[in-house]
């Protein structure tokens, strides 16, 4: 361990040769930063993973049985498990996407789920990412280079290895293929997560491809090549948001998404991951009946808890959520990467007062939440061992079966008491090892 | 070999020609440079007309700090390194990491060289880069046609510098037999007119000053990158 702190510089150094970075927009301006690492893994023993692995696994089948539902027969509406509300206003809900029967009927290939550990060591479920979770890379790269960095420390702890998240990408991509290449596409060069696109293409195997590389014919999609030849494509990792991913059928001004690639997803020529519409089962108001959810369609307790939320919508929730702002989180459902987080206890009367009306006038908008005082992590800055609170992404990969992969990004906040760990804040990340024995 | 779009097949002749463009200018420019010393502080007016850069630096130490490090000024060195780099961040799952590695160093040298008292020491760091870039390419880089497609950019880019700077005819020659060599090995279309009229010219004569404009316009128009391969 000793050995992976002692070279922290020049493990940072090795990423910044590989481009490992993320890009940010700032007065409009786009800025490639580099995204700190710090050589102190967080570390689950293989028990804790073994309940982890489970409880995510879980998880992400009921929500994929939660997309086929709403977007097929919706047994969970009329048997009202869910209000209907929280799925028909809620943006990521995508009436253009019902009764499309994807590939295999998978929906969240890629799932994101992020995870605090508590500091009574319950983990706890934050959030669910099932549009387009982000952040496999960087621990990938990172623990190329720690080994490189320290081979001692891979000698004498069995660590799992996490170099294998490609092969288990890949085996997901072939899963629901219909017939093609593989194809990951991308927005393009200026995008915030353009490194880890083009690195899964190079991982992967997978064809890189910009928009205008792809194009829709007879409802079958094709990409072009340089000699002018066309190829069939049997799926699409598209990191392309919902709303850009076909002018025809959603933001007619897109100019980064496909012409029609949507009637070809329907038509089951070309298997789209994740498949758009996700959003309405990772919108923060659906999280709230994620528990009721595995509950309803897999007849089990939750295995993962939740983090003890309340949503405004009802009434004694409501209630609650006024009587107690000070000492709750608060989260704007439409907004993600950290923005519309608002901690009750650092805001002034007069913030907390206009918050207070916002939620009554708009209750659907937000959540709160009981704030969980998650784990410190230790972190090596300035020569000196400090402490930063983290989370953990988990990714789950589902094809022919539901996949964990064994390990994860941990990313810690910036400043020393801050929960904020989102890199575009700031934060900067470890790398998760699981160990094998 | 690896499937690839003819946007693609653009940003690797274009990488091969700006990284070419970087090496050779600083070549060229190490050359001015130690003229300007004590010989002729002017001599960077030469330099930029040969290139075909207006001259809008004020005195020597302008046009050296500036002509290599400002990357607000498009015709600098800094901006053609960081066009190769915009060019190679879209091709790593072509190139391979390893060699896109070697660009973002080389970027990375330039920053150091313009913080550097000593600039012209520190970019032998961005030589030494170019070097293992194109050694990578050879052993990383699988599809035979990518490196042909990157090769025949820094075989354009080398021709029209070499002209530019009047180079020996010998070694244009040299440069452009390489590129027959390498044509019919890129796989994409090529501009047979402006073959014909650069072979006429670069084979058959002894001289080619009167013939520069030429060989640079045709030259410009020899790699076939139309809209119209779009299904």
């Amino acid at each position: 361990m000793y050995g992976l702190i002692d070279h922290k510089d020049e493990i940072n150094r090795l990423l910044s040769r590989y481009g490992v970075k993320f890009g940010i927009y700032k007065d409009n301006t786009f800025h490639e930063r580099l995204f700190p690492f710090d050589p102190i893994p967080r570390t689950l023993t293989k028990n804790e993973f073994s309940f982890l692995e489970k409880g995510l696994r879980q998880r992400v089948f009921a929500l994929n049985l939660f997309l086929n539902d709403i977007y097929g027969e919706k047994h969970i509406l009329r048997d009202k498990v869910i209000p209907e509300d929280f799925v028909y206003y809620s943006p990521g809900f995508l009436p253009p996407c019902e009764n499309i029967v994807p590939s295999k009927k998978v929906y969240n290939h890629i799932s994101g789920i992020d995870l605090v550990q508590g500091k009574d060591m319950t983990w706890y479920v934050l959030e669910d990412n099932l549009r387009i979770p982000s952040g496999a890379s960087y621990p990938m790269i990172a623990r190329d280079l720690c080994r490189r960095a320290s081979p001692d420390t891979f000698q004498t702890n069995a660590v799992t290895d996490n170099r294998c998240y490609g092969e288990m990408l890949k085996k997901a991509l072939d899963a629901v293929n219909l017939g093609g290449i593989n194809v990951i596409l991308t927005p393009g060069r200026y995008n915030s997560a353009f490194f880890e696109h083009s690195y899964l293409a190079e991982k992967t195997g997978a064809v890189f491809a910009m928009p205008q590389d792809l194009f829709v014919e007879g409802n079958v999609l094709y990409y072009s090549e340089y000699s002018g030849k066309r190829r069939r494509v049997g799926t699409v990792y598209r990191r392309i948001s919902d709303e850009y991913l076909d002018p025809m059928t959603f933001l007619p001004d897109s100019l980064l998404g496909v012409p029609h690639i949507l009637d070809a997803y329907r038509a089951g020529n070309v298997a789209l991951v994740n498949a758009p519409g996700n959003g309405v089962a990772d919108d923060k108001g659906i999280y709230y009946f994620v528990p009721q959810m595995i509950r309803y369609y897999l007849g089990e307790e939750p295995i993962l808890t939740n983090a003890q939320t309340y949503l405004p919508y009802f009434e004694k929730d409501r209630q609650y959520t006024l009587e107690n702002l000070s000492k709750l989180v608060i989260k704007d459902v439409s907004e993600s990467g950290g923005y519309g987080v608002v901690f009750g206890d650092r805001l002034s009367e007069a913030q907390r007062n206009a918050l207070a009306d916002a939620i009554r006038e708009n209750p659907r908008r937000f959540i709160a939440q009981e704030v969980v005082d998650f784990k410190n992590l230790p972190v090596f800055e300035n020569g000196q061992m400090r402490e930063r609170k983290a989370d953990l992404r988990a990714f789950v990969l589902y094809g022919d079966e539901i996949e964990v992969w064994p390990s994860g990004l941990t990313r810690f906040a910036y400043e020393e008491g801050s929960f904020v760990v989102n890199s575009s804040q700031g934060g900067g990340f470890k790398d998760t090892w699981v160990l094998s024995r | 070999m690896g499937i690839i779009s003819i946007k693609s097949t653009d940003n690797l002749f274009w990488l091969g020609r700006y990284v070419e463009r970087v090496f050779t200018t600083l070549k060229m420019f190490s050359e001015c440079y130690d003229i300007l010393i004590d010989v002729d502080e002017n001599a960077y007016e030469d330099f930029l007309k040969k290139l075909g850069i207006p001259n809008t630096y004020s005195y020597k130490q302008d046009f050296i700090s500036n002509f290599l490090f400002d990357e607000k000024n498009p015709n600098s060195v800094m901006s053609t390194m960081l066009c190769a780099y915009d060019n190679a961040v879209v091709m790593r799952n072509e190139i391979s990491s390893e060699t896109m590695s070697y660009i973002q160093l080389a970027v990375n040298a330039m920053q150091r060289g313009k913080e550097s008292s000593a600039p012209m020491l520190k970019l032998q760091e961005v030589f030494d880069c170019i070097f293992a870039f194109w050694g990578s390419a050879d052993d990383y880089v699988e599809s035979e046609t990518t490196r042909n497609i990157l090769k025949f950019g820094r075989s354009v880019e080398r021709i029209d510098l070499y002209t530019r700077f009047s180079c020996k005819p010998e070694m244009i020659r040299k440069e452009f037999s390489i590129l027959l060599n390498r044509l019919y090995k890129v796989g994409v279309d090529c501009n047979i007119e402006a073959i014909n009229v650069l072979m006429k010219i670069i084979l058959e004569k002894d001289d080619f000053e009167a013939d520069k404009f030429t060989i640079q316009n045709e030259l410009a128009r020899l790699f076939v990158t139309a809209p119209e391969f779009y299904g």
